[in-house]
């Protein structure tokens, strides 16, 4: 009788994989995450044409076709919103920024920023009773020192109300 | 064919290292650009553009499912796109393809590549066989030397045959603006440079580049209606090779022969050297130009570089190789075969300026993919005067 | 007249939790060999071979270049489209092309995943495709998304979680019927009720499993699939439609209508379809988490938003009911990425040839509707019909 097989019976060759990226944040990103760093401020582009709002700003409308307008016709956003959907994520995975095991649990939202666009973030509170669709938040952004120009300068929404 | 398909006109970056932009922002320019030249929107009521087919690779834009970075840039919001990841030939293909099939009427295809948000040899590495071969390091210039190396002594090709492509192409770079790095070169400078991996020298090689091009093509009725010079794709085809080098005869490209035949066949070419008026094929590294030449019938096998010596790939030669600077000069992966595409189409419509090859009206396309171009893909382009 | 195509063979290996045994080149020549063995072909007959997979979960890049031997590839055309989830069923629909344009009378086409390659969790693979810049400190892989649409279907229609268990349990028979599937064994209300949140209101048992394995499809022009088989099955008709990963449909943030409405409004006015569940047999429907089962039926099927949850309760979409949705037990059952959305094909197919055996479903099934999805939510979406017009 054949015996059932476990994975340590198989060869297995393990590879381990390192590339590294440099991503250019170019005109919009990069000019978004200046203003964050520099400013602690958020900007939003409208499509003249759509008129849907886009945050953070980017090249073109995808609904349109039509190319963005770059800085200064921008809009500032924020720094309150109102929650449109979230999700308190429970079971670890890896965080693929650190290849580490998340700390769990904690929340993400899409957050509709006041004069902006939706943004999506961490919220302050873990709890998902206390979280509706509809309440409203702060962004809370690291002191100016600490801030580097990526999306991680904003360190979470506070719920300020429900 | 009963439908006849033509590219309606083409649109490309100047070829360089970008910083200054995020992966999507390189990929709308051309797509703004053709969109303004032509100006056709995108549309389902099929006065427009029908479909959009994007050639990007995961790997090399540092991203899964790259394509959603075409997505937005290039019309697929809401609409019919497809996502290739392979060289920009295969996505000129399938763009005719879908035409041929009566599923679009004009499709637009873009491709777009940064090589220098990454190391390219590190991404190379990871499109070999991981069990076998990436743990030896097998990248596409480590590949490239072998095949180089068996495809030289084989047929006696010199590191001065080699040398003399490069001097063609990066000379023939300087009347073309779109190209990254025209140079004025001797021999020696070629001889002198830094050995990578034997056979092939720094200059034997590539540089790292980025850039993005875009292309429309158009059902026979629709063609004539959006442009007065249509270019015909008379002749079109692609085969894979074996994967392992130790499997392939490397001084040979058997599936390049097998494509360039079957395309020959569509077109109606029996003779290409003398039917054929201008030729833009992918040289990543100078070798290639050699035997991608043999392949494709320009010269017998074994005889690349006589056919460099005897002058008769230069401008105002007999079959003018690569006048836009090639892929030597600078291209990017998977952009690339897109870029002969483009340049092909430029010299049809009498549109390429300085590098302009007089009275060309068949142009012969070659793009690759894999290693040691194992993927390989044929196109053969006509104007009105080379016969739709 | 547009060339008609039909698929003329079909196979698939298991998608099992664990494939150690090959490498992933080998497992997908077991899915192609079992296709050429049912359309009773050589490899020599093939003249094009569409493959695709997801990158990072094999650790390969282009591919369809390594697999070259295992997959038939040798000498002959064809080409690797990739477009994440969607992949398995856009290479089905970049074969239909292929056959359909005349230049190539018999394609095959393969897709397989070996998930296990990837250290670590497939999510973390998954979560490379979510933007680097913006959002991926804050995803969990594609589980963010379809979670928060859960949450904002739940929050607009009172759907209780019952529904979602039942929806699970129905899957879960079919795929008790299917030997091919992957989670095979008898799923209760009451387990699926109890199993572990991932992600509000995601449950382990609401998603679909790391699948390891692959499926392929013979497809054939016409003229010579009339000689290949008695049973062909007919290609009607395959819409692709994408969406913007700017707008983010995906965490419910998007304005716009889905891309399977847009999709399944194309499909349908194209074939004169006005009421899809009257007029079709079965839907093979790729839905990665059984909450999206019930909000996509919303979308597909244009029922008004809300009432899936009474469809699932009467039994509408059980294999004896009305409209079976998924009988071979769907993506909760087997997800091996490149291959999911081909094995709906192929399982759509399998039913209308009736040859799926024991989860064959009751009805006669002579159109099948077959969904694909991916990606920043990309839909396609098929027709299969038995007869040729």
């Amino acid at each position: 009788m054949e015996t059932k097989k476990t994975p340590e019976d198989y060869l297995k060759v393990e590879v381990p994989t390192d590339i590294p990226y440099r991503y250019s944040t170019g005109p919009y990103l990069g000019k978004f995450f200046i203003e964050l760093r520099d400013n602690g401020k958020i900007y939003s582009v409208k499509c003249p044409s759509c008129e849907f709002v886009f945050t953070p700003p980017r090249i073109v409308c995808p609904r349109c076709h039509i190319r963005l307008q770059q800085w200064p016709n921008w809009q500032e956003s924020g720094p309150k919103g109102t929650i449109l959907t979230f999700s308190v994520v429970k079971a670890p995975f890896h965080d693929p920024l650190t290849g580490r095991l998340r700390k769990v649990p904690y929340a993400a939202a899409g957050i509709k920023l006041d004069n902006g666009g939706v943004l999506e973030h961490f919220l302050d509170e873990k709890d998902e009773a206390k979280i509706k669709i509809g309440m409203r938040v702060e962004a809370v952004l690291k002191p100016r020192e600490q801030r580097r120009g990526n999306i991680q300068d904003i360190l979470f929404f506070r719920i300020i109300s429900s | 064919m009963e439908r006849k398909v033509a590219i309606i006109d083409v649109a490309q970056t100047k070829y360089g290292v970008r910083p200054d932009v995020h992966l999507p922002e390189l990929a709308f320019e051309p797509v703004e650009e053709i969109l303004k030249k032509t100006g056709l929107k995108f549309t389902e009521d099929g006065t427009g553009i029908d479909a959009t087919v994007i050639c990007c690779d995961d790997y090399w834009d540092g991203r899964t499912i790259s394509g959603v970075f075409g997505t937005d840039v290039a019309g697929g919001h809401l609409r019919h796109e497809e996502r290739l990841e392979a060289d920009g030939t295969l996505g000129v293909f399938y763009a005719m393809l879908e035409i041929l099939a009566g599923h679009s009427d004009v499709v637009l295809v873009v491709s777009y590549c940064k090589e220098s948000h990454t190391e390219p040899r590190l991404v190379e590495n990871m499109c070999v066989e991981p069990i076998f071969l990436r743990s030896i390091g097998l990248d596409f210039l480590s590949a490239a030397a072998l095949q180089a190396n068996a495809y030289m002594t084989k047929y006696g090709i010199t590191a001065e045959q080699c040398a003399k492509v490069v001097i063609k192409n990066r000379g023939n770079a300087k009347l073309n603006p779109y190209a990254q790095s025209a140079a004025k070169l001797t021999v020696e400078d070629v001889l002198r440079s830094d050995m990578l991996a034997s056979p092939i020298r720094a200059m034997d090689s590539k540089p790292v580049s980025d850039g993005a091009c875009a292309v429309i093509l158009a059902v026979e009725d629709k063609a004539i209606k959006f442009t007065d010079k249509p270019v015909w794709i008379k002749g079109i085809a692609d085969c894979y090779d074996l994967h392992y080098p130790g499997d392939r005869q490397l001084a040979e490209c058997q599936s390049l022969v097998t494509a360039s035949q079957k395309a020959y066949k569509m077109a109606g070419i029996t003779k290409p050297v003398e039917e054929i008026d201008v030729v833009e094929l992918c040289e990543t590294f100078s070798y290639q130009e050699l035997l991608w030449s043999e392949g494709l019938g320009l010269c017998a096998p074994g005889e690349g570089g006589k056919l460099i010596e005897s002058g008769m790939t230069e401008i105002g030669g007999k079959i003018p190789v690569n006048p836009s600077g090639g892929m030597i000069s600078g291209n990017p992966v998977i952009v690339g075969g897109m870029t002969r595409v483009v340049e092909g189409v430029l010299q049809l419509r009498g549109e390429a300026g300085a590098h302009q090859v007089d009275g060309a009206r068949i142009a012969l396309i070659q793009g690759s993919h894999g290693i040691c171009g194992q993927h390989q893909c044929v196109i053969i382009l006509a104007n009105d005067q080379g016969g739709r | 007249m547009p060339n008609r195509v039909a698929i003329v063979g079909i196979g698939q290996t298991h998608h099992a939790g664990h494939r150690y045994d090959v490498s992933f080149e080998e497992m997908l020549n077991e899915a192609v060999r079992a296709a050429l063995k049912d359309a009773q072909l050589s490899i020599k007959d093939i003249c094009a071979t569409i493959t695709s997979n997801m990158d990072p979960f094999e650790g390969r890049g282009c591919s369809d270049t390594i697999a070259v031997a295992e997959i038939g590839a040798y000498l002959k055309a064809g080409v690797k489209p990739q477009t994440g989830g969607t992949s398995g069923a856009t290479i089905f629909s970049v074969a239909w092309t292929y056959v359909a344009s005349g230049l190539f009378d018999i394609v095959l086409v393969v897709g397989g995943e070996k998930q296990e390659e990837v250290g670590g969790d497939s999510q973390m693979a998954i979560i490379t495709a979510v933007d680097e810049l913006i959002l991926r400190p804050f995803y969990t892989g594609a589980l963010g998304g379809l979670a928060m649409l859960g949450s904002k279907y739940i929050a607009e229609t009172g759907c209780p979680e019952e529904i979602a268990a039942l929806a699970r349990v129905i899957m879960a028979e079919n795929a008790l019927g299917n030997p091919y599937a992957h989670i095979r064994r008898k799923i209760t209300i009451e387990d699926v009720l109890k199993s572990p949140m991932l992600i509000y209101p995601v449950r382990l048992l609401h998603m679909s499993p790391q699948s390891n394995g692959a499926t392929a499809l013979v497809l054939a022009s016409e003229e010579k699939a009339k000689k290949i088989t008695d049973k062909p099955v007919w290609i009607k008709d395959v819409v692709t439609v994408h969406h913007s990963g700017f707008i983010r449909y995906l965490s419910g943030l998007s304005p716009d209508p889905s891309s399977h409405e847009v999709a399944a409004k194309r499909l349908f006015q194209r074939n004169g379809i006005t009421k899809p569940m009257e007029e079709i047999d079965i839907f093979e429907m790729y839905d990665p988490c059984i909450w999206e089962q019930i909000i996509w039926m919303e979308d597909f099927l244009f029922l008004e938003r809300g009432t899936a949850p009474k469809l699932i309760e009467r039994g509408v979409t059980r294999r004896d009911g009305a409209f079976p949705i998924s009988p071979s037990g769907g993506v909760v059952s087997a997800n091996d990425i490149g291959a999911t959305g081909l094995t709906r094909f192929a399982e759509a197919a399998l039913q209308i040839r009736k040859d799926a055996g024991d989860h064959q479903v009751t009805k006669e099934v002579n159109l099948a509707l077959v969904s694909g999805w991916g990606a920043a939510n990309w839909t396609i979406l098929g027709l299969l019909s038995k007869s040729i017009t």
